[in-house]
Formats: structure tokens, C-alpha cells, sequence
């Protein structure tokens, strides 16, 4: 049977290479549905633009993406937190401890 | 349009060139994208730092992945920094958006500070390291946790046994990293490296390993603190991300077969430059000095 680091560094593998491909058909999406996105871009680059909201279908499209692998890690902790808690019971709850952290963050409830 | 379709080009040509020269200098690419982005253009503070953070928790997770499976990089001692790293890393990702939203005075704060960080981390890329520190494995917690590691190393023909040692001194220093990586978005394995090699007493190559595969976890909950707070630009985020990351697998190769000891130096005399550009910079932005270079 693997052992949970092996496991993390398979499942985190598997979901990155997804999550870059997504991405790239994501802004490539994204490019050809809002044709005012390279407009947008050069503000940015001009320094007009300091923050960024989905208004469109296409800009939720790439905003899921970005989603998406920010999800990498926490899937892969709660992936391997029953293999982990059979190996060493205190790096389970360590993991559990980031795995909350992570969770809340992502609900947006530690928001300042 | 076009001219819009030529930024995204050059950035990505940017972050490409940025991706294959950072592992000839010994950093990542997250800390080098973040103060050329931030010293060379006009982008918000908050996107690049956005930007720079999504490269180095991206490398991080591709460096835990290689490093994982072949056991180089130990994952219980990652977890325990991770406790550390993580809360740290959110609340300097806080408290970077909060300075910059204080206007330009913020916004010349975080250059200046970035400058003079950047004269820290080539003071610590110049730092000797131990190849084997003498281990000292009587803490309640390395027990606990199973922290005591034996591997063959083929160099030495024989095993060597290794665990993180003064922890006490050690953890605190993390939680320091954490901050900055989350404020400033940057990659820190510059900073972990001398932690754990020369404070926490492991050894060089399982140091490095560690200190590349450290801030996925820690860098993965500071991202959400941007993504939440609109501070993410996809366009910028995902072309820069995945040009780093191409380029900085063609530098590691470069990094084996070229001479790079007259690049690495090349590379630290820019870094410096760009210490010095930003400190003027963000020190002018604050109203204190009105010379600036570039």
C-alpha cells in the first residue's frame, strides 16, 4: 500500500497537469467571448486597473479555472487524510488543522 | 487590440525569460517576477503580488510532486511548517492589500520595503551551508511525529539520519517567511533554505528539497485572500503562471549542461539594481525622497 506522501505527490500531480490545461483553454476561451479583454489588459499594464470581478459568462469561465487549481492542494490533503491518520495520528490532525484553515479561507469567512 | 494582443505576447515573452534565468541565479521565479513587474512597470501592486504568489505556490506544488515521490522532501516535517507558514501567509496576504489600499504613500511602502528585502535575499543566497549538520533528535515532537528520517546517501555510501532540530527558534522564524511571502508575493525558499539548514540543522539536499515543496500549502490559503478580494487578473495570472513555469523547466536543464557561474552573477548584480530601483521608487511614491532611478 502507497504511503501518503507518495499519494499527495500522485493525486496533486494528476490534478495540476488538469488544472494547467484548463487554464490555458480558460483564457483561451476567454480571449475569443470578450473581445474588450485585451483592451482591459492593456489598462492594466497601464496601471488603470487595480482589481478584477467576473461580469460575463466567459470571465467566470476563467475565474473557475483559477479556482480550480487554487483547489489543488486542499483536495489532496483530504485525499490522503485516512492513509495519513493510519500512519501517524498527529500528522493527521495537523493536516486536519490546515485542511479547516484552508477551508474557511476558501468560504471567506477569515476575511479581514 | 493589437496592441493589447502585443502586451500579452511581451508578457508572456516576460515571464518566460524571467522563468528560464531565475533557476540559473538560484531563486525561483516568483522572486524575481514580482520585483521586476513591480519596479520595471505600472501594474497594480496587487495584481503583481497576485501574480508572483500564483508562481510560487504553482512551483511549489511541481517541486512537492517530484520531491514527495521520491522521498527527498519529508512530508510530516512540511505539514508542521505548514501549521506555521499557512496563518502567517494569509495575514501578510491581509495586510499587503490593506497597505497598498492606503494609496500611493502604501503602494511606495511595499516598493521600498520589497527594495530593501531584496539586498536580505542576496545577503542569504551568499550565505555558507552545511552539507551534513549534526542532528539533534531528543524533541518531544520529532517523536511524536515521527520526524526522524534515515536515508541513504550515495555520495557518502551510507545512511544518514536527519530530523528538524531547535524547533523553538526555528517555527517563529517561519511564521516571519510566511508574512512575507503572503505580503510581498514571493517565493521564499531563499529564506527557508538558511532556516533549515543552518537553525533547524537538516541536511543541504534535504533542505533544498524542502524549502522548494514548503510553500504550496501556506501560498494555496494567502491566493484565496486575492482571489477573494478581486485582486486575481486572469489574463495576467494565467500567462505569466504558466510561462514562469515552461521557462523555468528549460532554465533547470540549461542550469545542468551551461556555465552559468558568469550568469548567476549577472543575475544577482539585475537583482540588486532592482533593489536599488525599487527603494528609490517606492521611496519617492512616499513623498521622502524625490530622486528616483528609472
Amino acid at each position: 500500500m502507497k504511503e501518503a506522501d507518495s499519494l499527495y505527490a500522485e493525486a496533486t500531480r494528476r490534478l495540476l497537469y488538469a488544472a494547467f490545461i484548463v487554464l490555458a483553454a480558460a483564457l483561451v476561451t476567454h480571449l475569443a467571448l470578450s473581445p474588450d479583454a485585451l483592451t482591459q489588459l492593456e489598462k492594466a499594464v497601464r496601471g488603470e486597473v487595480s482589481s478584477w470581478a467576473p461580469e460575463r459568462f466567459s470571465d467566470h469561465l476563467v475565474l473557475y479555472a483559477i479556482y480550480f487549481i487554487n483547489l489543488v492542494v486542499p483536495i489532496g490533503l483530504v485525499y490522503i487524510l485516512p492513509t495519513l491518520y493510519r500512519e501517524n495520528k498527529a500528522a493527521a490532525t495537523l493536516t486536519v488543522f490546515i485542511v479547516v484553515l484552508l477551508i474557511l479561507e476558501i468560504l471567506g469567512v477569515l476575511r479581514a | 487590440m493589437f496592441d493589447g494582443a502585443l502586451v500579452l505576447l511581451g508578457l508572456f515573452a516576460l515571464s518566460f525569460g524571467i522563468g528560464v534565468v531565475a533557476p540559473l541565479a538560484g531563486v525561483g521565479g516568483g522572486v524575481l517576477f514580482t520585483p521586476v513587474m513591480l519596479g520595471f512597470t505600472n501594474l497594480h501592486p496587487d495584481l503583481v503580488r497576485a501574480t508572483g504568489l500564483a508562481i510560487a505556490c504553482y512551483s511549489s506544488i511541481m517541486a512537492g510532486v517530484t520531491f514527495f515521490k521520491q522521498r527527498i522532501a519529508p512530508f510530516r516535517f512540511i505539514l508542521l511548517v505548514s501549521t506555521v507558514l499557512l496563518p502567517s501567509a494569509i495575514v501578510g496576504a491581509q495586510a499587503g492589500i490593506y497597505v497598498t489600499a492606503l494609496g500611493k504613500w502604501g503602494q511606495g511602502l511595499v516598493r521600498a520595503s520589497l527594495g530593501v528585502l531584496m539586498f536580505f535575499v542576496l545577503a542569504l543566497l551568499l550565505v555558507k551551508r552545511l552539507d551534513w549538520p549534526e542532528p539533534r533528535c531528543s524533541s518531544r515532537v520529532v517523536e511524536v511525529l515521527g520526524l526522524r528520517y534515515i536515508y541513504f546517501e550515495k555520495t557518502l555510501e551510507r545512511e544518514v539520519v536527519y530530523c528538524p532540530s531547535r524547533l523553538g527558534i526555528g517555527l517563529p522564524l517561519l511564521a516571519l517567511v510566511g508574512f512575507g511571502s503572503g505580503f510581498f508575493g514571493l517565493g521564499a525558499a531563499w529564506a527557508l533554505i538558511p532556516i533549515y539548514n543552518l537553525v533547524m540543522r537538516l541536511p543541504l539536499k534535504v533542505t533544498a528539497a524542502s524549502a522548494s515543496a514548503s510553500l504550496a500549502i501556506a501560498d494555496t490559503g494567502a491566493l484565496w485572500v486575492y482571489t477573494h478580494s478581486e485582486k486575481m487578473y486572469p489574463e495576467l495570472v494565467i500567462t505569466a503562471a504558466l510561462a514562469v513555469l515552461l521557462g523555468a523547466q528549460i532554465g533547470a536543464k540549461l542550469l545542468l549542461r551551461a556555465r552559468v557561474r558568469f550568469v548567476r552573477w549577472l543575475i544577482l548584480a539585475i537583482m540588486a539594481f532592482n533593489g536599488v530601483q525599487l527603494l528609490t521608487r517606492g521611496l519617492a511614491e512616499m513623498g521622502i525622497t524625490l530622486v528616483r532611478i528609472i
